[in-house]
């Protein structure tokens, strides 16, 4: 009997042809018009002309993250899944097939749409109000149950319910051991001492059960990696203050998809190199990476993921995505020094992940949504603030209006309310989202 | 014969306000909320002052609410609550504590304390989401500064005395509330749901000592009753809040007779007892902590679906409804959980959705037990 291939091996082999792309954008667009639909308009997300290059190689991890988990796990390694909020530098360290819960599922929807795997977990019982993110994932264990877990880490508990609640449900449907990352509710050296034992815990925890110790020396690389990356990050902040904007609107889509698939590797390195390297050579030519620029935006939560072609359409109409949430890493770089400060540092690092660091404690608590949000908005000269309200997320949801109105009355920044889900476009369809904004930007002025 | 203190105890959950509280104001009492089964009473308590289970009764629609907690995506018990903050119902209160139980009630609790007009004690005391050494350390720590924070706000202090006698008195209510559920898994029980809920609706809004005399005195007559015979099945309740003993009226009124339950405005409130000796503090923090898990806590579903279990057996039911409120996903997620366990030990369950109060949907909630009972073949 013939093996039907997981939507995984799909998805790899539907974006196989991206590996051996040239760096132009006729090459970009001539296999978009081979592909189907969803496909198409995610390499039309990446159509930038100055950001080919960057495009490419983002692309390319896309595929290679895939492969390498496939073949990973072919070859008997422990499938280890992790919400985006935590670091998957440990794991590969642990050897293990690192595999980030929200992207599983975000790039098969990407490459190929998926309703019916977003369907299965309601199908399954699970509530209509849990986050699109998990729904594909989970979605797609239901169908394809070769895909499920060795072991999960759940690092939601205190910064979203549905997240973590997840999680937990995922483990005890498919019996599979899961280790509980508590975020504490403040941002004080008591909370990250309080973390650090929980990732500890944690650490030990997980050794035990997959009996797969820590590579130090493999951690210290992969590290050493990933500090460069934090290095590329903040240079880049730096040039994201320039007028005109000098970087394509993907770049954020894809800093998250880094951090949350490829984070520590070579190949996300270079990503940064090559972002860094292009803004930098605009900024000093005075140009921006789109024509006609209109408005800097912060998009207060994420973008929305369904229609990459969105990001592409903004410079088209002259809005830079500057900055959205799920894509601010305050990260430092990570001693690497010893054993005690690799560990204790990734604790910090994912205490200050995105989601955790803002949604953990009070809206306006010390590195909480509104001290980010207003802090991201003076720093980054933000015009006009955009929520992509994603329909699971009750955390930013309730505190809303809190923080739209402190950006308005003590910045005088707007903010756009899109009710949508960022991952099924059967919510609010593009074409009604590229409405809503064309709208919002005509009133700035 | 109804008697006086069954008619007392049954008309306080009516409305928000009672006599008792009227007359513990006019005496000069102060009144404290809290919004979770997390805040230890017996703190407020030994502070002198009333402890009030914050609720949502009396809440005709949410307009003013929903412009701060959004209607398509947070739980409307969380909205109500605000509603009645906003509207000036909770005006009566000196103070009010939260925990970061679930994202709706604390992103409730930050949009009424960024109002004007609030009382001056608005407390979050933050609750780890994991049962570990570490956590009840932690949690000790919080339970600590809400003492101490409690003590400068209100320039009292709290004494080791007060707080030994505090737990006393709420492990008589614990223990009043034990017997009566025990009355409840008689064949023919001697009191209904719906009654048992508007009783423990009475024991977090009023004094204390006064409800245990009262309880003491309602279960003597309790015991004398016939009990009820007439029902069609024995069911359980399950999943997110309730403080509305019209829902459960829904479900007796039909014939299935509620028996017992898994709720936080139930049996997960009272159940546990604090140890009565040793220092209070101590055994206030472990006793709220370790108490039955709500399902905020992770890695705990072991303990919660053990306390589900023994309870259907102690109770004989013949089934569960697990219901959700709309955007509860604590609940929505575990009730799925819950629901596997319990078919797999043949318990029938009913798995449903709902909304709060008055944006309730009775008619689709009364039509659904009505189908799970002849289902189940009652």
């Amino acid at each position: 009997m013939v093996r039907t291939p997981t939507l995984w091996e799909e998805t790899a082999a539907l974006m196989g042809g991206v590996a051996a792309l040239p760096e132009d954008v006729s090459a970009l667009e001539a296999l978009a018009a081979d592909l189907p639909p969803d496909a198409a308009s995610l390499l039309k997300g990446f159509t930038n002309p100055h950001y080919v290059k960057m495009s490419i190689v983002g692309l390319k991890i896309f595929n290679t993250a895939l492969t390498s988990i496939l073949e990973r796990r072919a070859q008997g390694k422990k499938v280890a899944f992790y919400c985006f909020n935590f670091p998957r530098e440990l794991l590969d360290a642990m050897d293990m097939a690192p595999v980030c819960t929200e992207a599983a599922g975000i790039i098969p929807v990407l490459a190929l749409g998926c309703e019916q795997y977003i369907d299965a977990p309601i199908n399954a019982g699970l509530p209509d109000s849990i986050c699109g993110g998990h729904k594909a994932s989970v979605g797609m264990i239901i169908e394809e149950a070769e895909m499920k877990p060795d072991v999960i880490i759940n690092a939601g508990p205190g910064s979203c319910d549905p997240n973590a609640k997840l999680h937990e449900w995922m483990a005890e449907t498919w019996e599979v051991p899961i280790f509980n990352l508590d975020a504490p509710y403040y941002h004080d050296e008591r909370s990250f001492q309080y973390y650090r034992r929980e990732f500890r815990r944690m650490v030990e925890g997980l050794e035990g059960v997959t009996g797969q110790k820590v590579d130090y020396d493999r951690l210290r690389e992969i590290l050493e990696n990933s500090n460069e990356q934090v290095e590329l990050y903040w240079e880049i902040q730096e040039l994201k203050k320039a007028k005109p904007y000098p970087l394509s609107n993907i770049y954020c889509v894809l800093v998250e998809l880094m951090k949350y698939i490829w984070s520590g590797r070579p190949e996300a390195v270079e990503y940064f190199k090559i972002a860094r390297d292009t803004a930098k050579d605009l900024v000093a030519k005075g140009e921006g990476a789109f024509p006609n620029q209109r408005a800097r935006t912060l998009w207060t939560y994420s973008g929305v993921y369904f229609d990459m072609e969105l990001f592409r359409w903004l410079e088209q109409v002259g809005v830079a995505f500057v900055q959205d949430c799920f894509g601010w890493y305050p990260d430092k770089v990570i001693d690497t020094s010893s054993i005690d400060t690799m560990i204790e540092g990734l604790a910090d690092r994912t205490l200050n992940q995105p989601m955790t660091r803002q949604h953990k404690g009070a809206w306006d608590g010390p590195a909480g949504w509104a001290e980010d949000m207003m802090f991201l908005s003076k720093e980054l000269d933000i015009d006009a603030c955009i929520y992509s309200g994603n329909l699971a997320c009750k955390q930013t949801w309730g505190c809303l209006r809190l923080i739209t109105d402190k950006l308005k009355n003590e910045l005088g920044i707007p903010t756009l309310r899109l009710e949508t889900d960022i991952l099924d476009k059967r919510i609010t369809p593009g074409s009604v989202i590229k409405e809503q904004i064309e709208e919002f930007i005509s009133t700035l002025g | 014969m109804v008697t006086k203190e069954a008619e007392e105890l049954t008309q306080i959950c009516e409305t928000l306000s009672n006599p008792y509280l009227e007359d513990w104001k006019k005496e000069g009492g102060k009144i404290v909320g809290y919004a979770c089964t997390y805040v230890p009473e017996e703190i407020i308590h030994a502070a002198g002052m009333l402890p009030y289970r914050i609720r949502g009764t009396g809440c005709v629609g949410t307009s003013l609410a929903d412009t701060w907690l959004t209607r398509i995506a947070n739980c409307s018990f969380a909205r109500s609550i605000l509603e009645l903050a906003l509207t000036g119902e909770y005006d009566f209160l000196d103070g009010v504590v939260f925990n970061n139980g679930c994202d709706h009630t604390r992103r409730g609790f930050e949009n009424w304390k960024a109002q004007q007009n609030t009382p001056s004690f608005m407390y979050m005391l933050p609750v780890p989401h994991v049962i570990t050494d570490d956590g009840l350390q932690w949690y000790r720590e919080e339970v600590n500064s809400f003492k101490d924070a409690m003590e400068q706000s209100f320039g009292i202090e709290i004494k080791d005395e007060k707080l030994k006698e505090a737990v006393k008195v709420y492990n008589e209510t614990r223990s009043l509330l034990k017997q009566l559920y025990e009355l409840r898994t008689q064949k023919n029980p001697p009191i209904s749901g719906a009654e048992t809920l508007k009783i423990l609706l009475a024991s977090v809004s009023m004094p204390r000592e006064k409800f245990n005399q009262l309880l003491r005195e309602l279960l003597i007559e309790i015991r004398s009753r016939e009990g009820i015979s007439d029902y069609r099945a024995r069911l359980m309740l399950v999943g997110s809040i309730n403080d509305d003993p019209e829902l459960i009226e829904l479900i007796e009124d039909i014939g299935g007779l509620v028996v017992t339950d898994s709720l936080c405005f139930g049996a997960r409130f009272f159940w546990d007892l604090d140890e009565e000796t040793g220092d209070p503090m101590d055994s206030i923090t472990a006793r709220y902590y370790y108490h039955i898990p709500c399902p905020r806590m992770y890695g705990a579903l072991p303990q919660r679906l053990d306390f589900l279990m023994s309870a259907v057996k102690e109770a004989a039911v013949d089934g569960v409804i697990l219901q959700s409120i709309k955007f509860c996903d604590l609940h929505g997620v575990e009730n799925v959980l819950e629901q596997k366990a319990l078919e797999k030990a043949g318990i029938p369950t009913l798995k449903i959705e709902r909304e709060y109060g008055p944006l309730a949907d009775t008619g689709r909630f009364r039509t659904r037990v009505q189908a799970f009972l002849e289902q189940i073949g009652k």
